[in-house]
Parts: C-alpha cells; sequence; structure tokens
C-alpha cells in the first residue's frame, strides 16, 4: 500500500495561506482536488476553508533572530513577547491570513542551569556529587549523558578497588581525568580550578604544555 | 506422615511445578507459585526444602514465607528430646527456655539461657524427621529419566546421591557443629559473624550455640544506601573467600539462614545453620578461579582442561568446544565487566540457551554431579544482590578477597587433558562432518554436509516425513545419539536405509 498522509489545516483564508507559507516559509504548493495543499519536506498540510484558528508551531534553535526575521515580513505581527518558562521559550504570532504562528525554542540542560543528577549506586559525598556535575558542562551536550554514567561507574569502581564504598573527592576526580580525552585536560584543569579543587594532584599541565 | 500420604505429597508437588513451568502468562505463574508455596509449607522435610531451594532464587517470591513460616512444635513434646540427649533434666542445664519462634526444614529454634547466664540458641531436630526424609529420598529415587535427562545421557542417579547425601549430612547436628567451628576458624571477614558452639551439649540431634539478635534479609533492604552496600560487599566476599581460600562453602544460602545487624552506621551479617556445606578440593577450586581468569583474559591456557579438572566430562564437552569462549563470557560476565555490575541485566540461563540451543543438555550433563549445589549457592547470591538493589563491581571485591598466592596458583598451566589436536592426531580421530544423501531410484536427489555435532541433533533436523520412515523401520534417533555420547563421534555409518525406491544414508567422515 502506498499512501501520504496530510494534516487537514483549517485557515479562513486557505489560497493566501498557502502563499503565505511559499513565500515565506518555503514550502511548495499546489491546487489539486479543489483544495490547496502545502508540503515542505517534513510537513504536509492540507488546507481547507475554517473559521477555528489554526495554529502552526515552528522550533527554532534561535528564537530571538528567527523571530525578528520573521516579524519583518508585512503579514506578521507579534501577539506576545519571547515568553519564558522552564522548558522552552516561545512567542505567538497572528498571520493576516488568519492563522497562528508559534515560535518555540526548547531549553536544554545548560540553558535551564539545571545539573542533571548523576545515576548512582554508591553513596557519594555531597559536595564531590555536585563538582562533578558542574565539571561535566566541558563535554558537549551530545556526549554528556554517556560522560555522566561513564565517570560515575569509574568512580564507583576506583571507590571499591580502593576498598572503600563511598565515593569521594579524589576517586572522582581520578575517573573524571580518565573518562575525559586528552584534549579536553586542560580545560577540565581549569573546571577543576573553578571548582577549588587542587587540580594538580590530578593532572600535570606541563604534559600538555610540551605538547604544544 | 505415612509413606503413601508423603507420595501423594510430592506428587502433587510435582504437578504444581509443572504449572508453573507451563504458565503462559504472569498472572497464572504467581497463581501456580502460591499454590505450590501454600502446598510446601504443609510439610516438613524434603518439600520444605524444595521450597527454601526456590525461595533462595525467587526474590519476593510466594516461597519466601517458607523460610519464616510454619507452625513450631510445642516445648513439652521438645524438652524430653533434650532430657534424653543431655542425659539430665533439662533445668539442670538451662536457666530459662522459650517457645520456638523459628521452626525450619528438619528442626526448631528455641531462645534459652544456660545456668551461667549464657544467652543460646538451641537447634532441636524434629522427632520424626529422619525417616520422614528417607521415605522421601526413596520416593524421589522413584522418578522416572525423561526428556532431555535421557537422551543427553544426564547421570541423574549420581545428583539424586548428592542431594540424599546433603539431606543426610544436614541431619547430623555433630556434623554441622564441627562444620560451623571449622568455617569460623577459617573464614575471617569484617562484617561476618558466625555464632559460637557450646561443645558440651551438642548432640547428635541437639545444637547449641550462642544467641545472636539480628534482622532479616527483608528489612535489610529499608536501611541506608551504605548499610546495603556493606551488606552487599560481605556476601560476596564471604562467597569468594570460602569458596577460593578454604574451600568450604555454605550451601543453604536461603534467607531464613541469615541474620543482619548495625551498630554505629558500620552493619555485619550473621551466618546461621552450617548442615549443608559444600567442600571443594584445592584442585577445583583453582580450576574455578582459571576459567574466571581466562574470562578476563588474565592468564593463558585451555578453558577445556579447566572444566574437566573441575569435575566436567571433557569428552562430552569437547562436543561444545567451539563455544566455551562464549560460554564463559555469558556465566562469568560479573567477573568481566569493569564497572558497577547490575545483576538484573544479566540472564545466564537464556543467554547461555540461546548459544548452545539443544546441546545445552550437554553442558549440563557434562557438569560433576556435585556442581548443582554450587550453582544453587551462587543463584542465592544473586538473588540476595538484588534484593538489596546492588550493583557492585565484582573483580575488585574478588581481588580484595583473595590472596595474592591463589591467584598466582590459578595461572600456573593445569593439568593437562586431551587437546584437539591430540584428538585428531589419535588414530580413531574424531570425525568432523556428518553427511547426508538420499537417493531415488540410483539417483542422488540430496546431499548435505553438516557440522559432525549435528549428529547429536538428529531429531531436530531430520524432517518429520524421514522421521516417520525411519521409526516405522525400527530405527531410533535417539539411541543413535545417546551412543554417540558414549563413543563419540568416531567416523561411521550411522544409517543406510532402503525404503522402496528411496535410499538414506547418515555417515560421520
Amino acid at each position: 500500500m502506498f499512501y501520504a498522509i496530510a494534516v487537514t489545516f483549517p485557515t479562513p483564508q486557505p489560497e493566501q495561506s498557502a502563499q503565505f507559507l511559499k513565500n515565506r516559509l518555503d514550502f511548495n504548493i499546489k491546487y489539486e482536488d479543489h483544495s490547496w495543499w502545502a508540503e515542505n519536506g517534513s510537513t504536509s498540510l492540507h488546507l481547507t476553508q475554517g473559521t477555528s484558528s489554526s495554529v502552526l508551531e515552528i522550533q527554532c534553535s534561535d528564537i530571538v533572530s528567527d523571530s525578528s526575521q520573521l516579524l519583518a515580513f508585512p503579514e506578521l505581527e507579534a501577539l506576545t513577547e519571547i515568553i519564558s518558562n522552564y522548558h522552552q521559550l516561545y512567542q505567538e504570532l497572528q498571520c493576516d491570513c488568519g492563522f497562528k504562528l508559534y515560535l518555540t525554542k526548547i531549553l536544554n540542560e545548560d540553558e535551564r542551569d539545571e545539573l542533571i543528577p548523576l545515576t548512582t549506586t554508591l553513596p557519594w559525598d555531597g559536595t564531590t556529587k555536585e563538582q562533578v556535575q558542574r565539571i561535566l558542562r566541558i563535554t558537549p551536550l551530545a556526549f554528556r549523558d554517556s560522560a555522566r554514567k561513564k565517570v560515575t561507574e569509574r568512580a564507583e569502581y576506583i571507590t571499591v578497588e580502593g576498598g572503600g564504598l563511598t565515593v569521594g573527592p579524589a576517586q572522582a576526580m581520578k575517573a573524571l581525568v580518565e573518562v575525559t580525552l586528552k584534549f579536553q585536560h586542560p580545560t577540565l584543569y581549569k573546571a577543576m580550578l573553578k571548582e577549588n579543587i587542587d587540580a594538580l594532584q590530578y593532572l600535570n599541565p606541563k604534559s600538555w604544555e610540551e605538547e604544544v | 506422615m505415612n509413606f503413601l500420604k508423603r507420595l501423594a505429597h510430592l506428587v502433587r508437588i510435582n504437578w504444581y511445578m509443572w504449572r508453573i513451568r507451563k504458565a503462559k502468562t504472569d498472572v497464572t505463574m504467581a497463581v501456580a507459585r502460591h499454590a505450590l508455596a501454600a502446598h510446601l509449607a504443609n510439610g516438613r522435610g524434603l518439600p520444605m526444602k524444595i521450597g527454601q531451594m526456590l525461595a533462595g532464587m525467587q526474590d519476593n517470591s510466594a516461597y519466601m514465607q517458607l523460610t519464616q513460616t510454619i507452625t513450631p512444635w510445642k516445648l513439652e513434646e521438645i524438652l524430653p528430646v533434650l532430657e534424653k540427649a543431655w542425659g539430665t533434666p533439662v533445668f539442670d542445664v538451662l536457666d530459662t527456655i522459650e517457645e520456638s519462634q523459628a521452626a525450619a526444614s528438619l528442626g526448631q529454634v528455641h531462645r534459652a539461657r544456660l545456668k551461667d547466664g549464657t544467652e543460646v540458641a538451641i537447634k532441636v531436630q524434629y522427632p520424626d524427621i529422619r525417616h520422614a526424609i528417607e521415605a522421601e529420598m526413596r520416593i524421589a529415587g522413584l522418578m522416572p529419566k525423561r526428556g532431555p535427562v535421557k537422551r543427553w545421557d544426564f547421570d541423574l542417579d549420581a545428583y539424586k546421591a548428592t542431594l540424599k547425601k546433603n539431606m543426610l549430612n544436614e541431619l547430623d547436628y555433630m556434623h554441622e557443629m564441627r562444620q560451623q567451628k571449622h568455617f569460623k576458624d577459617v573464614v575471617h571477614l569484617e562484617g561476618l559473624s558466625v555464632p559460637s558452639i557450646v561443645d558440651n551439649l551438642c548432640h547428635d540431634n541437639v545444637l547449641v550455640q550462642s544467641w545472636i539478635e539480628g534482622v532479616r534479609l527483608s528489612e535489610v533492604m529499608s536501611w541506608g544506601q551504605l548499610q546495603r552496600m556493606q551488606i552487599a560487599r560481605a556476601l560476596m566476599q564471604t562467597m569468594f573467600l570460602s569458596m577460593f581460600e578454604a574451600g568450604l562453602v555454605h550451601g543453604d544460602p536461603h534467607p531464613g539462614n541469615m541474620l543482619f545487624q548495625c551498630f554505629d552506621e558500620k552493619a555485619n551479617m550473621v551466618l546461621l545453620d552450617f548442615g549443608c556445606m559444600i567442600t571443594i578440593s584445592e584442585e577445583r577450586r583453582i580450576a574455578l578461579l582459571k576459567l574466571i581468569l581466562l574470562s578476563r583474559k588474565e592468564c593463558e591456557g585451555s578453558a577445556l582442561d579447566a572444566f574437566a579438572t573441575l569435575g566436567f566430562n571433557p569428552e562430552k564437552l569437547a562436543l561444545i568446544e567451539d563455544r566455551l569462549p562464549l560460554l564463559m563470557r555469558i556465566l562469568f560476565k560479573p567477573f568481566i565487566v569493569d564497572a558497577p555490575f547490575d545483576l538484573k541485566s544479566w540472564h545466564p540461563g537464556q543467554e547461555s540457551e540461546a548459544l548452545l540451543a539443544e546441546k545445552r543438555w550437554v553442558f549440563r550433563a557434562a557438569g560433576p554431579a556435585n556442581l548443582f549445589l554450587l550453582m544453587r549457592v551462587f543463584q542465592g547470591l544473586v538473588q540476595q544482590l538484588i534484593s538489596l538493589d546492588s550493583k557492585l563491581p565484582w573483580w575488585p571485591i574478588l581481588k580484595q578477597s583473595l590472596s595474592k598466592q591463589v591467584f598466582e596458583q590459578s595461572k600456573k598451566p593445569n593439568k593437562k587433558h586431551v587437546s584437539p589436536e591430540e584428538r585428531e592426531q589419535q588414530p580413531e580421530g574424531w570425525a568432523k562432518s556428518l553427511h547426508v544423501r538420499i537417493s531415488e531410484s540410483g539417483k542422488e536427489n540430496v546431499y548435505l554436509e553438516l557440522a559432525a555435532t549435528s549428529a547429536l541433533e538428529l531429531s531436530e533436523i531430520m524432517p518429520e516425513q524421514a522421521k516417520k520412515t525411519l521409526q516405522n523401520k525400527g530405527i531410533s534417533l535417539a539411541a543413535i545419539e545417546k551412543n554417540l555420547l558414549s563413543t563419540g563421534l568416531v567416523p561411521q555409518e550411522l544409517i543406510n536405509l532402503r525404503d522402496g525406491e528411496k535410499e538414506y544414508v547418515l555417515w560421520l567422515e
């Protein structure tokens, strides 16, 4: 079976809406079977005549820039300022052809200024846990979940290997050094210092200074 | 219970176990488990022992109640037993004695105070239990050999004999007393206690030891993370130290045989009931450690030789030799992973079944009968660690538990058994391939060349129609497989059958 899926999108002025989507948001449009259709490769809209106020959500990577670009078009006006809640930034825009645009930007853990907890098995010294959580921010977001898991497991392994059952700063910092790639060591060194940790105990700046 | 009643009791247990095995949903499984648990709880001796074995393996299962709930005998029925054992009025020895709060499969425990003020636990054997156990063992001996047990030449008699020997040992409290004292002497560990024996009051059916207060494992689960980890580590260290250094393992690790204490945030485990102990010779424990080291690639040597030293039949094991490295990685996975190990993610039974398929029975049949007791202990440990929600790394704990000498000894080359190369050099070397030829009117219709070990799965690989033809001609595939297991896969013609114009020939080359 071959089929395509389109979302029915009621709007007071289907043709004008189609033109807007084409001119301002790079949709391809067509008129077929007495209806207007718009698609952009990921979304397919069937524009039908309707009075209800439909909303098209646009997820942005830079909501400030995208908002100002869109508001430069005469067809659009802002219904709200850019509003921030815990998980996202958002703004509502009104299009003169009848429907609304909802701009959103999902916030990542850094933008939320959130420290994601480590999934631990052993008890950890409270301060150490928070220090590790903050230091792990040097890891690019795409790799951070994996880094959190690896550092936690390694620190707990080192702790048990040393005969202990509570993870302290020495085991945690050693794990951070082992798990962090060498080219990141200067950054790690600085991050440790920022946490008032005696980084020299765990890293030797000469090792990368010599390489440079 | 008389012989016939006990027979009916055991038959019903068998029936409930069958229902559990055949249960298709979690609900029907739970219902069947509860029915079995209720039935097991009705009988002391072997039925309850079976229940305790199940409790050791199932987390919070219906069987857990069996470790703590059974109606004890009244004190008035027990006092004559004590008087007979001690040869003196009970209250010449004791100041006080309480009704029993803890009844188990073979006996029950009373708290008492000696004349000198010492608090003691008196374990008294049920007056009729020896006869009951002997009757049940006779019934168990009547169990028929069926299925894979028969097909893969499984030495069920050896298993029954091992079970019987252990049950009889458990009935001898003087034997238990000696084992307990020996264990206390040789297994020293921080976080582990063993009650002291009061020698002069022990008898064949009475065991007197110091009274120790503590809580059950179920309560430990609500303790803090650090204390739970301390208990988890103590459980692992006790197992490793007793197995690899002392060669004397507590063989009955169900939760009813353990108490736990906590003083100043330090957790302590008390081990009770030393009736079922497993002794492991130095040669075998070194071989077991060698297998772990081989799995970790920490030493060199032949896994087959180490398995053989452990008591496995090398000829049977050779049939799955190519899969041994992978099998070891499954079996010893907790020791291989260099990270806190989540036992919930480990399914050795399913994984080895996926690896070996029907040949998993070759592995089981190759194993020594007394190994199942050790596996039961290991399963008990795994279950308890899961209950404690502990994900500890195994390898560093094993390293800390054992001396360097034990590791060094395990790294030495082991006793040599027949290597695959040597087997190939033998004049009657083993076959490498199984050939199947089906022809009609002299014209070859089918010709297949398979691995020689496929001959051990003839009844699995043979089409139904061909099986019917063979059966009609009086050829038994099971008999051929059994014969191959005892003679080995030597080159030979297995089947040569003419059915009208059709001819079936199978041979090992």
